[in-house]
């Protein structure tokens, strides 16, 4: 079997190499049947990474310990769905993994664009075809995942495995780990097909901007992957690691941020090359900037240059990582500059009061955090490489930098859709501003009076307000006037308003998420920790709550051994709920881990870890109330609603409700569109 | 302004004031932990743990972490002897190097870290602001050759919905000046 998974790979990697040639010699000598064989290639290549993918996984399913890969990160005991994430888990698999997801991004984006672009296409499979020859090379010659076991036997080196294998980090072995890898590598590996697009326009230098709606859906899709991961690990983070948080602004996690920034700054500026035909160089730089971050992040994983508690993975495969950037990034600048006159647009301003002025100003603040992310992440390398000495940053530095950064954007969130394009009247913004800026700021005041003196706190609680009140206001305004219109209720008029312009109020809903995830965020801000050594009997206070310990329980099972604290929690005299902290000793790979206890609530979670035994045989137990830190999670399953949204198509004639108004609805888009005519022949 | 109930905002508006008055006097911090738990926590969340996990000491859980079990006991030890939190501190660095403070410090190359993010800040700030300028006042001669017609082809799917929105925009502004 292993021999076919490795047969695969190469013939996989030949074929990439072809799909490359063909590609690039059929665009330049304009012959459509290599430019087709090379589409087909893609297909191929594809097939032949799933069958590889798929041997790797029946190895782990099957406990093929004479695949190192599978003795090194499996074991016997594992349960079949841990047996499958360890795909994801170890250097070898990781790559494949990764390999595997290009290859079917890159399929799926040939079979869906080859008529819509053909003059670009052969350039995307090109670059596509690049990109994956680059992790093909890397999973054929530097590291295969089908390298069998050899063992001395007599004097003579067999093929042999050993009888049981290491186990997968007890780390790993938690349910939203199973998911949370491969979201975020389809987040990371999609960011190549807009890439490749975009390299592929400035290639063949297209007319128009219909490349740019096709860049901008795959880019959203991207970002929808990632962020979804990114939230995922975060989540991770919160109840497997237990130390109380969710984001410690580790090297990976970091490596994850900072596309996502830049994705967000392209997903905002991209608006005004489709509205106003500006900021062309800029969208450029910024979509090139996001893929060449998602291979730096996975080379910061991988290499080692860094040191992180998330980096499962590393070996010596960091230089041709490096070399892979440094082409990259050589390439790309070059084509920029080379291309400067084909990228030159109309820029003019209306007004400095308008939409364009705010998403400049968005794009400088995502830039600017996405800078001192890396600027924090690589300082301790930059220090050491310059004095000789190693500075840790951690994450005092990168709160300090970055919360004022992020309050301005949550400033920002709220303030930019509530400019017009091209200009916005005193009146407008009078009226657009003045009421949720009064309430939001009686909301602060509320706060202060109940005893939130913290600034941050105070200023993000107060900018939560408003953004949610703006775009309250939005879909009130728009639906109110659509029930004028149709009847129906307020409710149903919102649905139809979003499906008018999905992109709009989709984008509104993402904001909104981002707001409930700020409030979870600055709930931070008011944790209480207490960590007791306590007896059977012995009782903790913390904040309001009292904790007892009841007992301590040991159980074991084939994968791991357990020890349990289990603790009564108290309001005054009422019994709350009893909580079950874990430590757990796995025994494959001899690593404990401990599994807090949760009770979670909107307003707080009472979050226990069972941190172990004291020298004098008491149990330690950490105690952490962590206020607001579930509208994290809500809010990011409304920032994945509102790109779901946004990712359908608008229907500007929805709104017949019960089956009226539809006259009325078509004579308004009719209008509509007039108006915009108008408006062209005007700017012309 | 007319687009929100007013009733129901004066009486929000009213509730707000009443709960400022009435726990203006009542609001406190939270609670205090006591002076030498409170003492150990703050000292221990300005070193960061060395067993590689990049958590501070006081976050560290990794069960039996040698490296925070000693930087715990020691800090202990140390403010029973009645050492000040900084005496504390700087005896950690001396021992471990700059490298177990979870920042940079202030001083020497080190005060790269903290000036580059709000450099970049500041002068990206300063770019934009002169490409608004020139957008704004300079457009004939960096645009020449360039027609709005030519750059701007906004999508057909943006061009309806958005158009729509726009509508409804003015035809809420026509019905506030009626009423």
């Amino acid at each position: 079997m292993e021999s076919v998974a490795s047969f695969a790979l190469l013939l996989a990697f030949v074929l990439t190499l072809y799909a490359f040639a063909a590609s690039v010699l059929g665009a330049m000598r304009r012959k459509e049947l290599l430019q087709y064989s090379s589409y087909r290639a893609t297909a191929a290549v594809c097939a032949l990474v799933t069958v590889a993918i798929g041997c790797l996984a029946y190895a782990l399913l099957t406990d093929d310990f004479r695949i190192a890969y599978v003795a090194g990160h499996s074991n016997r005991a594992l349960p079949w769905y841990y047996k499958i994430t360890a795909l994801w888990s170890g250097q070898e698999g990781s790559l494949l993994f990764w390999s595997w997801l290009l290859s079917a991004y890159g399929m799926l984006a040939v079979w869906l664009n080859r008529e819509k672009h053909r003059a670009m296409m052969p350039y995307v499979v090109a670059t596509l075809a690049f990109v994956q020859g680059f992790f093909l090379t890397l999973n054929v010659f530097i590291a295969n995942p089908f390298q069998l076991f050899a063992m001395n036997v007599g004097g003579q080196m067999v093929v042999r495995g050993p009888l049981d294998g290491n186990g997968l980090n007890p780390l790993l072995q938690y349910p939203a780990m199973a998911i949370h890898p491969p979201l975020l590598y389809l987040g990371y590996v999609g960011f190549t097909v807009p890439f490749a697009f975009a390299l592929a326009t400035l290639l063949t230098q297209q007319a128009g901007e219909k490349w740019l709606v096709t860049t901008r859906r795959w880019t959203m899709v991207a970002w929808l992957f990632l962020t979804m991961g990114v939230i995922l690990g975060a989540r991770w983070a919160y109840a497997v690691l237990g130390w109380g948080g969710y984001w410690g602004w580790d090297p990976v996690e970091n490596a994850s941020l900072m596309p996502w920034l830049t994705g967000t700054a392209f997903l905002h500026s991209v608006m005004m090359q489709e509205k106003r035909g500006m900021m062309k160089v800029w969208n450029m730089v910024l979509i090139f900037s996001t893929f060449l971050l998602c291979i730096f992040g996975t080379f910061l994983t991988r290499s080692g240059v860094v040191s992180s508690v998330h980096a499962f993975a590393q070996s010596a495969i960091g230089p041709f990582f490096v070399t892979f950037l440094g082409i990259s990034i050589l390439f790309c600048g070059w084509l920029i500059l080379e291309r400067l006159d084909y990228l030159k647009s109309h820029q003019q301003l209306d007004s400095l009061v308008s939409r364009e002025s705010s998403f400049l100003f968005n794009n400088l603040l995502l830039l600017a955090a996405c800078f001192s992310v890396l600027w924090g992440t690589l300082f301790p390398v930059i220090s050491e490489a310059v004095q000789g000495v190693k500075i840790s940053v951690g994450a005092p530095f990168f709160n300090k930098v970055n919360i004022p950064i992020g309050l301005l954007l949550l400033f920002l969130t709220g303030v930019g859709p509530l400019f017009a394009w091209r200009k916005s009247s005193l009146g407008s913004l009078r009226r657009n501003f003045l009421m949720p800026g009064i309430v939001s700021l009686a909301i602060g005041a509320a706060l202060f009076a109940l005893g939130v003196r913290q600034l941050y706190p105070q200023i993000s609680f107060i900018l939560c307000a408003f953004v949610a009140l703006t775009v309250f206001m939005e879909f009130y305004r728009g639906a109110r006037v659509i029930r004028q219109k149709s009847g129906g209720s307020l409710l149903v008029a919102a649905v139809t308003l979003t499906q008018r312009n999905t992109r709009r109020y989709g984008g509104y809903i993402v904001h909104f998420g981002i707001v409930l995830m700020f409030i979870g965020f600055t709930g931070t801000a008011f944790n209480t920790t207490h960590e007791q050594e306590m007896r059977v009997g012995d009782q903790m206070e913390i904040g309001r709550y009292r904790l007892k310990l009841l007992e301590l329980t040991e159980t074991d099972n084939p994968n791991y051994g357990s020890a349990h604290a289990v603790l009564a929690l108290y309001q005054g005299e009422k019994q709350l709920s009893v909580l079950r902290p874990e430590r757990r000793l796995y025994k494959a790979s001899r690593q404990p881990t401990t599994e807090v206890a949760i009770r979670p609530r909107l307003n707080e979670d009472i979050y226990i870890v069972y941190a172990g035994m004291s020298e004098e045989g008491g149990a330690v137990i950490t105690a952490h109330i962590n206020p607001l830190v579930n509208w994290i999670w809500i809010g990011g399953l409304i920032v994945v609603l509102g790109t779901i949204v946004a990712l359908f198509p608008s229907r500007p004639g929805a709104g017949t409700i019960r089956g009226k108004g539809r006259t009325v609805v078509l004579e308004e888009q009719t209008e509509a569109n007039h108006k915009d005519e108008v408006l062209a022949q005007e700017n012309a | 302004m007319k687009y929100w109930p007013r009733k129901m905002l004066r009486k929000a508006g009213l509730l707000l004031v009443l709960l400022a008055l009435v726990y203006q006097g009542w609001a406190q911090n939270p609670a205090e932990l006591p002076g030498d738990e409170a003492t150990f926590r703050r000292v221990s969340n300005r070193l960061l743990c060395q067993c590689g996990c990049n958590y501070m000491v006081l976050s560290c859980n990794h069960l039996d972490c040698s490296s925070a079990t000693y930087i715990r006991n020691t800090i202990r030890a140390s403010l029973a002897e009645g050492m000040t939190e900084d005496a504390i501190v700087a005896s950690f660095v001396e021992e471990y190097g700059p490298k177990i403070l979870p920042e940079p410090p202030r001083q020497g190359f080190s005060w790269m870290a903290w000036i580059m993010p709000f450099a970049a800040l500041v002068l990206g700030g300063g770019a934009v602001s002169y490409v608004l300028w020139l957008w704004k006042w300079k457009p004939a001669e960096d645009n020449a050759g360039v027609t709005p017609a030519e750059s701007a082809q906004p999508t057909p799917e943006h061009d309806a919905s958005s158009a729509l929105v726009e509508k409804y925009r003015a035809q809420i502004d026509e019905e506030l000046e009626k009423e």
